[in-house]
């Protein structure tokens, strides 16, 4: 059985057009290979 | 490919030949993102947007760079309505590759329709304001907002839902089916969407018992509207249209008849009174106008008249004491009849105290010389048979003194000798009752005897 409230909560506003910016700064780019170009840097830092 | 590390070219080497770093886990996992951009692409192909997404999310994850991957995310987010992650998505990818990057041309699309956008823009927002009517717990506001929102972008997917849910709450679950398809023919796998269906179908007891129910009855979707029709029913839709027009021409007369009209007139009525009050205020200020004037006319009527009668009083004095000044003149020239003549002509109440004593002066001076001269005159016409003079001279000398009997009863004679028996009658008759037990009284009686 649904539960209506907690179904509602889950709903979040959309972002608007002028928050494009700021969706593009809090989006995280950062990929496997920024971890692995990270841990050889901590390899080497350690060596 | 190029090297994580230093950036050079990478051959098919598992290390690479300028910096030596050891690229093997390198290639595989850039060929592991493409692998999931492969199948994030096969997802789309079959509307499979949500498993797409995860897929092109995961292909990301792996290699950042792998615009294909992120273009493609970003098309299935603006096919799912979410235009702002569309765009974030292009712009970073446009940011990575800035030459020949399709990304380019969507956003270049988009931005030469600045009105699409616009309607984009207003459809977010509106979708926003409509969950903040559900949280505020008016959720009649929230479903005609929503509907207005899918009328001008029927792609957001989120709108659908939620608009599902707000029908399933008011227990209308055939519309909430039909916004759930509408979910499920843009995103086939929509969990959400799917998770409702399946509540759908378990509140309803739609297996086989619904349609058993709606067998007779077909069901179809008009824009938001889920239509069910019953079969076997003769479609009168169109009888039915031109009925309900006629009833909404009538009513409309009616409307106009008992309430457009009789406000209207009353409107009318209204004015009409106002400029009855005006016209009676004007008219009534006129009339007091009129008045004043109409007073102050009599007003210069009265001191017209009194103006006129001074002038009368001032000419009959001036008149006055030109014919004192003649009778005077007759006097001092020893003209006692001419001073007597004008002196009858006097008004002696025009005169002043001083110019009475001077009339009563002149007039006793020339009173008895003149009606002597008018007796004497008299009775020479007389003598003359010149009754017409002699009735003249006579009347004027008893005119003047009343005791002069023999002026009286030649009088009398003249008239009787003249031939004018009415007035003799009447002379002869004074005669008589002045001057009794006389001669001249027993010969005016035999004279009256024989008229």
């Amino acid at each position: 059985m649904l539960d209506f409230e907690e179904e509602l909560k889950k709903f979040r506003p959309s972002l608007e057009i002028e928050q494009v910016e700021d969706n593009i700064y809090n989006n995280n780019l950062a990929d496997v290979t920024d971890l692995m170009d990270e841990m050889i840097k901590e390899m080497k830092d350690h060596q | 490919m190029k090297c994580f590390n230093c950036g050079a070219v990478l051959t098919e080497l598992d290390y690479c030949s300028q910096c030596g770093v050891d690229v093997k886990l390198y290639s595989r996992m850039l060929q592991l993102s493409n692998a999931y951009y492969n199948e994030g692409l096969e997802k789309a192909k079959v509307r499979d947007l949500s498993g797409a997404v995860v897929s092109l999310r995961q292909s990301l994850k792996i290699n950042k760079h792998n615009t294909k991957a992120r273009n493609l995310l970003g098309l299935v987010f603006f096919e799912m309505g979410e235009v702002v992650d569309a765009l974030t998505q292009w712009i970073i990818s446009k940011n990575y590759q800035r030459e020949k990057n399709p990304a380019n041309y969507f956003m270049k699309t988009l931005q030469n329709n600045p009105a699409k956008l616009e309607t984009i823009n207003t459809t977010i927002k509106k979708y926003n304001q409509s969950l903040l009517y559900c949280q505020q717990g008016s959720y009649d506001l929230a479903i005609i907002q929503l509907k207005k929102v899918l009328s001008m972008n029927g792609n957001l997917l989120k709108g659908h839902q939620l608009l599902a849910l707000l029908y399933i709450k008011a227990e209308n679950y055939g519309r909430a089916r039909a916004e759930l398809n509408k979910v499920l023919a843009i995103d086939r796998t929509n969990t959400r969407a799917l998770r409702y269906m399946k509540e759908l179908d378990s509140i309803s007891g739609r297996s086989g018992k619904e349609e058993e129910k709606n067998k007779d009855a077909i069901a179809y979707t008009s824009g938001n509207e889920t239509i069910i029709q019953p079969i076997g029913v003769k479609d009168n839709s169109g009888i039915h249209s031109i009925l309900n027009v006629v009833i909404g021409l009538l009513i409309g007369a009616a409307v106009m008849w008992f309430l457009v009209l009789p406000a209207q007139q009353k409107n009318k009525n209204a004015e009409l009174n106002k400029a009855v009050a005006e016209y009676s205020d004007q008219v009534e200020s006129k009339t007091a106008a009129l008045e004043q004037l109409q007073a102050e006319l009599d007003q210069l009527k009265a001191d017209s008249e009194s103006m006129s009668q001074t002038v009368d009083e001032a000419t009959a004095k001036a008149d006055s004491y030109e014919v004192l000044l003649k009778a005077y003149s007759a006097y001092a020239s020893k003209d006692s009849v001419g001073a007597l003549e004008q002196l009858e002509k006097l008004d002696q109440e025009s005169l002043d105290t001083d110019s009475k004593v001077l009339y009563d002066t002149i007039f006793g001076e020339v009173s008895t010389a003149a009606i002597t001269a008018l007796y004497r005159d008299g009775y020479a016409a007389y003598q003359n048979n010149d009754f017409a003079t002699a009735i003249e001279k006579f009347g004027k000398c008893y005119g003047l003194d009343n005791s002069q009997g023999d002026a009286l009863y030649f009088l009398a004679r003249s008239y009787d000798r003249s031939g004018d028996k009415d007035n003799a009658k009447v002379y002869y008759q004074k005669v008589i009752d002045e001057q009794p037990n006389t001669q001249k009284a027993t010969d005016a009686a035999g004279f009256l005897s024989r008229l």
